[in-house]
């Protein structure tokens, strides 16, 4: 959150800045703009566009749907992106798929606004776990009906997309990309810290003995490098909390945040936190917010938890790192926090535009184009299909743990009663780490008030 | 003839009207477009629950209700903003008259420094947001930095709880460039007549300022105390950039608890009831400063 902001403040100063200057410079667009007639002599050979279109492409004319996604110009990931949309418009002579691309931090606004007005895409690139959200109030088409018809094979997804990604029972989205998460450590640091670069800790134990060691301060009693911060990187007290098989909710949506296994993890949290003074940790926080860059490429800190398409950026740096699975509490726990991108249809009206759309969702999801998604952008795929066929990862050991990393991933489903649990949670964690309060009391009232705000939120839905 | 005359005379003045009503109309328009109906729906959205997705639902005052009864992050947000406002408002007029009087001496150079204290009120708010980051940066920061020099370890200006509203109000200090060019007007208004009339009488500096200076321009404190606490309770984007609220809501204020509520959590119909309390709270302060400035307020020639 506050990296995205800073990163729209940034745009934003820079394009106050820059306004003045650069008035009458137009950029180019057109990097995906294959045109309809260019795409129309070409038949296509992709199992999208060979099984079941039900449009009669009217006088034959192609049906154009719109798609909006979070890769806008300059976007590392939108070359490829824009190939696999390329690739669909050559495959097609049905259907032609024109995209926008919006600023992630742009993306939700212009879709909150879009929506309700009717203006949206036919197609939009969205959260997974959310799409419950828009189901429910009937905003995006119940693809159930149509994965049926095709017989489109659901089990290619990891199973944990279905565990969160569907509503009562009925997908309203196809996963994307996604993916849960790894320990990345500095291989020098290690060495340096006599620590065998190849064995990264593999429990919390080890993971605290192993901090201990890397971790190096200065004459003056200050961090220069912290060996492990629970959430420096990209990680919260969420992943802790699943890894150690925790809950916020039970199964009928029942919060438990002061369950003893959440109490638990907090304290472990609070320790870890503190373990440095929380005021070195905060500042190194503040350092690292500052500037947008992250600790463990800054070489602030020697392990650190973060997303597995973090991958990217680690193959980009020079660092000279190694990654491993999130340790738990025993060997071989390591589970984290997955989470989905996917695509959703909206329906306005024409059936034509959602049988097109349709196409389309098949064409992007499937095990050829997330395999070429996933091994460019190294951004891992939830299709579990494309990802274990994947030749090219085989001799990947970073993809090897990023694959057993899927393979372990948890989620947490969107809460309906109560969408904004983690913000009145996270208070509480933070009250907890400056020892404002116990962690059973910081647990305890963050249960009290998200029970408030389902009791709230109930008030008003009811007649 | 009479007759006559007076009915050429309301023709004329019709047309007149018209030309009149014509040139406003673009105000108008926008005026009835984009805020009087915004304003009204709102008014009605305030007694929905309406989520965006659905039409809104008639809940009758149930969003005030939570508001006032249940809603615990409702009283932190009034807090918050009432001590930023109460230490920020005064702060920057203190500071605003102080810095005009300081600019209204004749010294050389004293557009360059006029400009240069005016300077930071163009700058966005959110620029200036980020370069308040940097300043405000518990390691290398510049402020911390100099304290180090002078022997003070600095505290974490935005990460602890128990800095961070003042390090906002410490910052809305850099902008009084815009209360301070009022105040520079105001006192170039004051009459010379009246510091000489005094001068003669044997008054001393800090008399004259306060027995005349202060006086003269006190309908000018009177507009900038009012746009300062509409200001002040507006205080959003800030902390949206730069402390999320946080740390422990410690910067969470009545915009962003307002914000939050329409576009993170889509509660549109709670989110304006919030915006109407505000409105009246902001009507009744206005009120109060307003009865109670023919008081303090001297104008001129009255």
């Amino acid at each position: 959150m506050k990296t995205r902001k800073k990163i729209i403040s940034l745009l934003l100063a820079g394009t106050l800045l820059l306004s003045t200057i650069l008035t009458g410079c137009g950029t180019d667009d057109g990097a995906d703009g294959t045109s309809g007639s260019d795409a129309a002599g070409t038949t296509g050979g992709s199992s999208a566009s060979a099984e079941g279109d039900t449009q009669q492409a009217s006088s034959g004319d192609k049906v154009t749907i719109t798609y909006w996604h979070i890769f806008p110009e300059g976007d590392e990931f939108k070359p490829v992106h824009d190939e696999l949309i390329r690739r669909f418009n050559e495959s097609q002579d049905q259907v032609y798929v024109e995209d926008l691309g919006i600023s992630f931090f742009d993306f939700l606004d212009k879709m909150n606004t879009a929506i309700p007005a009717g203006t949206g895409p036919d197609v939009a690139f969205y959260d997974l776990g959310e799409s419950l959200h828009r189901a429910e109030a009937g905003a995006i088409v119940d693809l159930t009906p149509y994965i049926e018809r095709d017989n489109f094979d659901m089990t290619q997804f990891y199973p944990w997309t279905e565990e969160f990604g569907t509503y009562e029972g009925h997908w309203y989205g196809l996963p994307f990309a996604g993916g849960g998460r790894i320990l990345v450590y500095n291989k020098d640091m290690f060495a340096e810290a006599g620590l065998d670069p190849e064995q990264p800790p593999k429990t919390l134990a080890e993971l605290e003995e192993y901090s201990e060691k890397l971790t190096k301060l200065d004459e003056n009693g200050e961090i220069e490098v912290l060996g492990f911060h629970p959430s420096l990187g990209n990680v919260s007290i969420r992943d802790y909390v699943l890894n150690r098989g925790g809950t916020f909710f039970d199964e009928n949506s029942v919060p438990t945040m002061d369950s003893a296994i959440n109490l638990e993890t907090l304290k472990w949290y609070v320790d870890m936190t503190n373990k440095y003074g929380l005021q070195q940790v905060q500042s190194l926080q503040a350092a690292s917010s500052t500037t947008g860059i992250d600790p463990f490429l800054a070489g602030f800190v020697a392990m650190e938890v973060n997303v597995d398409d973090f991958y990217k950026k680690l193959s980009e740096s020079d660092i000279n790192y190694g990654v491993a699975l999130v340790p738990g509490v025993n060997e071989g726990e390591n589970a984290t926090q997955g989470s989905s991108f996917d695509l959703e249809i909206f329906d306005h009206g024409d059936q034509a535009k959602v049988d097109a759309a349709w196409e389309f969702l098949k064409f992007m999801t499937s095990v050829e184009s997330q395999q070429y998604w996933a091994s460019e952008n190294k951004w891992p795929s939830t299709n579990q299909r494309a990802m274990e066929s994947c030749e090219e990862f085989n001799d990947d050991p970073v993809w090897q743990v990023i694959l057993e990393s899927l393979a372990q991933t948890k989620v947490i489903r969107y809460e309906r009663t109560v969408p904004n649990w983690w913000n009145l949670l996270v208070a509480e964690v933070e009250a907890a780490q400056a020892e404002q309060k116990t962690p059973e009391q910081a647990l305890a009232d963050a249960q009290s008030v998200v029970e408030i705000a389902i009791e709230n939120n109930k008030a008003l839905e009811s007649e | 003839m009479s007759k006559k005359k007076d009915g050429y005379g309301r023709k004329m003045q019709r047309r007149q009207n018209i030309v009149g009503y014509a040139f406003a109309a673009p105000w108008i328009l926008g005026f009835l477009i984009f805020t009087l109906y915004p304003m009204c729906s709102s008014l009605y959205y305030s007694f929905t629950s309406y989520n965006t997705l659905q039409p809104p639902k008639w809940v009758g005052f149930r969003n005030y209700i939570i508001m006032f009864t249940s809603d615990p992050l409702f009283w932190k947000c009034i807090w918050n903003t009432v001590y930023y406002a109460v230490l920020s408002v005064p702060l920057g007029i203190i500071t605003g008259v102080l810095i005009a009087l300081l600019l209204n001496q004749n010294v050389k150079g004293m557009r360059f420094f006029r400009t240069i204290f005016y300077l930071p009120t163009v700058v966005s708010s959110v620029a200036v947001s980020l370069l308040w980051m940097w300043i405000l940066e518990p390691n290398f920061g510049l402020l911390n930095t100099f304290l180090k020099k002078i022997g003070i370890t600095g505290p974490g200006w935005l990460t602890d709880p128990a800095w961070s509203k003042n390090s906002l109000i410490l910052m809305s200090l850099w902008t009084v460039g815009g209360g301070m060019l009022i105040y520079l007007a105001a006192l170039q208004d004051v009459p010379d007549s009246l510091y000489e009339a005094a001068t003669i009488d044997g008054a001393n500096a800090f008399k004259k300022f306060f027995k005349i200076t202060l006086p003269m321009i006190t309908p000018t404190l009177f507009y900038n105390l009012i746009t300062g606490v509409i200001g002040g309770l507006q205080v959003f984007s800030q902390a949206f950039i730069m402390t999320n609220g946080g740390p422990s809501y410690s910067t969470y204020f009545y915009g962003y608890h307002l914000y939050n509520k329409a576009f993170t959590e889509y509660q549109m119909g709670y989110a304006s009831a919030l915006a109407w309390i505000l409105l009246i709270i902001t009507l009744i302060l206005s009120l109060v400063i307003l009865k109670t400035s023919n008081k303090w307020v001297y104008y001129e020639g009255k």
